[in-house]
Parts: structure tokens; sequence; C-alpha cells
């Protein structure tokens, strides 16, 4: 019941952290997802410096570890004259992680509709515009939506790394509590249970998604 | 044949055996040498019988983990009372998150790295004696030497967990960005972003040894009545399993007695810091909580 009491009093600095975290995560996926987009129709391109462009800004992004793409972009940059803040440096970092991983969800999304609706925009006469945005598009990105999802809820997790580098998150809030009394074991708890409360409902939402794609497949 | 086979399978027993009896004579050699070494205190109760396990924090000069081959002042003064204990001393690498929390699940038995004894740390473990003073020290490219000079600076940093952390964000509020660990923070103060790097006096004259255009100051030496941990300067002591009353009682007469024979005083000026660190209180002085 002592942990409860304390969770009370623990709660505001965490919530402060909490809310961070939040922000950070939102702005990384709201700029990451059209950066996503953007890439996978890069990856996709017949241009071949423009594919190899995409392909290595993607590859990058989801094979180098989140926190490294913090450190470069907070302690790397100022080595050649770019300072960020570090929330700013934190939500650079993030989007790009979260366009590097929604690209190959959304190209895979889009090159699973299936051939015969290209054929069909065509038998119309649709121009090239119109057949990806009114036909690919809505078709390609509905599967995607479930992926998009888990790589939503990644970057909200992702955000304890900016604790690194100084950002006033969840995790850092965490830590500034147990420095101060050693029971880290009880504030780290706090601190799951804050990233389960939003991420557990965030997942069963992915799941009914899922499930409601699978029945209109 | 069959007798052939015997016979080799008679030797490579004979073999097998005598290295086996060489070895159980090694031991014994070993052990012969462990039973002639008589511990200071009787019955000294660790994890692992026979040896001492200490998580090893990295806070160079005081304690480095060294890819397991630790060096430090906190290191030489432990080696020393296992020695006087009979105790193989094992390290783990450790940080300030999971040290008490890997002693009170008895994975360590100490851990050193600077550590402050507190009232609110005593809730979570045992401290052992005071073994040096932790002085805050403020470098600065501007010579800055008091918590009046800091509050001019648009940007100070320092590292979560010390003990004048709450004080300094009182006093400087956005001002103040607080680091994991002093990697970070000098990786921030090198990069421009901050302009006053608060940071233990010790681990700063380190870093800063040969730095031209920076300053190492000991803020104790001009403290400000709004910092609790300049004007007492907190003591840094060995954390341990809070009960373990007979390492309690081996850790504080080891340190008791390198503090009476100027060992702790000769560590600290060898790593070029001032010996007046080494002037704890004879009644260990524990940060009250506020």
């Amino acid at each position: 019941m002592s942990w409860l009491t304390d969770w009370v009093g623990y709660l505001p600095q965490m919530m402060s952290g909490l809310g961070v975290s939040l922000m950070i995560a939102g702005i990384s996926i709201a700029a990451g997802y059209p950066l996503g987009l953007a890439l996978s129709l890069m990856v996709t391109a017949k241009n071949l410096a423009v594919r190899t462009l995409g392909l290595a800004v993607v590859e990058i992004g989801r094979g180098a570890p989140a926190l490294v793409i913090l450190y470069l972009f907070y302690y790397g940059l100022p080595k050649f004259g770019v300072t960020f803040g570090s929330i700013t440096a934190a939500c650079l970092a993030l989007t790009w992680n979260a366009a590097a991983y929604s690209s190959e969800i959304m190209r895979a999304g889009i090159q699973s509709v299936a051939r015969g609706q290209l054929e069909a925009s065509n038998a119309l006469g649709l121009s090239s515009r119109d057949t990806f945005f009114r036909i690919i598009m809505p078709q390609g990105m509905r599967s995607a939506v479930p992926g998009l999802m888990g790589v939503a809820i990644q970057m909200f997790q992702g955000t304890s790394l900016a604790y690194a580098i100084a950002v006033p998150e969840l995790m850092k809030s965490a830590y500034n509590i147990g420095s101060d009394n050693f029971n880290y074991l009880q504030i780290f708890t706090l601190a799951g249970i804050c990233y389960a409360v939003i991420s557990m409902p965030a997942t069963w939402i992915t799941v009914f998604f899922e499930k409601r794609m699978a029945r209109h497949a | 044949m069959k007798n052939r086979h015997l016979a080799r399978a008679g030797a490579l027993a004979a073999v097998v055996l005598a290295a086996g009896m060489g070895l159980t004579a090694c031991g014994g050699s070993t052990s012969a040498a462990q039973s002639d070494c008589t511990p200071k205190h009787q019955g000294v109760q660790t994890v692992s019988p026979g040896k001492l396990t200490i998580g090893v924090i990295d806070i160079p000069p005081f304690s480095s983990y060294n890819s397991g081959n630790p060096t430090g002042i906190d290191i030489s003064i432990v080696n020393k009372i296992a020695k006087d204990e009979c105790l193989t001393p094992t390290y783990q690498q450790a940080t300030y998150a999971d040290a008490v929390q890997s002693i009170s699940g008895g994975n360590i038995d100490l851990a050193v790295g600077t550590i402050d004894a507190t009232e609110k740390r005593l809730k979570a473990g045992d401290f052992s004696a005071s073994t040096y003073l932790d002085g805050m020290g403020i470098a600065s490219k501007s010579g800055a030497a008091t918590v009046s000079d800091l509050e001019k600076m648009s940007k100070v940093g320092t590292i979560d967990g010390y003990l004048w952390v709450d004080d300094l964000k009182k006093i400087l509020g956005n001002k103040l960005v607080t680091y994991p660990s002093s990697v970070e923070l000098k990786a921030d103060f090198d990069a421009g972003r901050i302009q006053g790097d608060v940071d233990a006096y010790g681990v700063q004259v380190l870093q800063f040894k040969g730095v031209q255009g920076v300053t190492v100051s000991l803020a104790n030496d001009k403290p400000d009545p709004r910092v609790g941990a300049i004007t007492h300067a907190p003591e840094a002591a060995f954390p341990l399993t809070k009960g373990n009353t007979s390492l309690k009682q081996a850790l504080d007469d080891g340190i008791l007695a390198q503090r009476r024979d100027g060992t702790i005083t000769k560590l600290l000026t060898d790593a070029g810091l001032s010996a007046g660190l080494g002037k704890v209180g004879a009644q260990q002085y524990v940060v009250p909580s506020s």
C-alpha cells in the first residue's frame, strides 16, 4: 500500500514527463508518415538515383538504432555547426525512424493492391495521378493501417531513449525520482504502467483494425 | 588387441588422474594460502562465500570498470579491505540506476562510485563509513566559481541524482538542464549548448585537465546558503545490503583505518584532487531529507 501512496506523490512529475513523451511521439508520427509515404514512392521510383537515395534514407533509418540517430542529431551535428535543442533533436531523430519504418509498410501496402485495379483504371482512361491518389493509395493505405499503428506505438515507446539527450520525458522523470531515493524498482514500475496505459489500448485498437481489414479482405 | 586397448585406457586414466591430482594440488595450495590468511573480522557475510562482489559505476577518477580491470580511488580502498578480510574482489559493471537494486537483490555486496549517504537512500540500504567529501565543481569558460555566477548564464548543466540538483533547480529554473551522466553533460558543454558544467569536482579536474580556456572551481570554497550540498558537503560512502552488519563493520573499520593512516588522502592527491576532500566529519554526515 505504501507503494500506492508514493506513486500518488510521484504522479504530477510523471505526468509532466508523459506529456513531453506524447508530444514527441505525436510530432514524429505526424511528420514521419508523410515523409514515409514520400520515401516509399522514392524506393519504388524508376529513376535509379531517386531509388538509391530513398533506399539509403530508409535503410539507415531502419538499420541504425534509434539511440544512435538521437546521438547523431544531438551531439554529432554541432560539430558541423548545426545545433538543435534536445526536444527538436529528439523529434527529428524519431521522425526519421518513423519515416523509415512506415515507408516499408506503405510500400508493401501499395504493392499489395491487385494489378487488375491498375489495369481497370487505365481502361477507364484515368490519369496516373488520379490512379494513384484515387485507386491505389486508398486501398494500399487501408491494408497499411495496422502496421502504421504498430509503428506509432513503437515511436511512443522509443521516446524513452530521449532521456539520453536530456529531454524531460517520462523516463527522465522516473530517473530523477529514482536517483533521489534509490527506489528505482518502484518508480520504473510506475513508468512501465504509464507506458502500458497508453500502449495497451493502442495495441487493442490495432488488433481491432487488423480484424476489420481481414473481414473486408 | 583387447589388452592394448585396456593398456591405453589405463594410461589415459592415469594421465587424467594425475592431471586431476595436479589441479587438486594447485587448488589445495590456493586453499592453503587462503587458510593462511587471517581475516580482520570473522564471519563477514557476502553474496558469494570467499568473494567480495563489487558493483563498479564509471565515474573516474573514483572508479572505472576499465573492461573488467577496475581502477580508481574507491577501487583501491575496497581492494585493501577485501585483502584484509581474505576475500577475493570480483567486479561487475553497474549504474546508479541498478546498483542499489542489485545490492538488495543479492547480486552484489556493495557499490562504488561516489555515492552520497542521505536519509532517503538509507531507507533502501545501509552505507559504510564515509570515504571522502563530494565537492561540487563548476567548469566554465567564463571562470565561474559561485552559484551567483551560474545565475548569469543562459544554460547550466548538471547530472541527475546529485544532491545540489533540487536547490539549483529552484535558483536557476528552466536554465538548468540535467543529464544521465558526465559523458552527456560534457558533450553538451563542448557543443556550446550550456555555459556552466556542474559536476563532481573530482570528475571535472580529470575531465578538463589540460583543456585551454576552461576553469574548474570547487563551489564548496565559496558556499552559497541557498545550496545545502555546498554549505555542508555530502560524504561519499559505499552502499551495501541493509542489515548486513558483518560486512558493514568490516567496511567501516577498513575505511576508518585508511582515513587514519592517510591512505585515502594520498589516493585523492595522487589523482590530482585537493587533500581537503579527505576531511570528512568524525560522525558521518547523512544528508537530511528536504
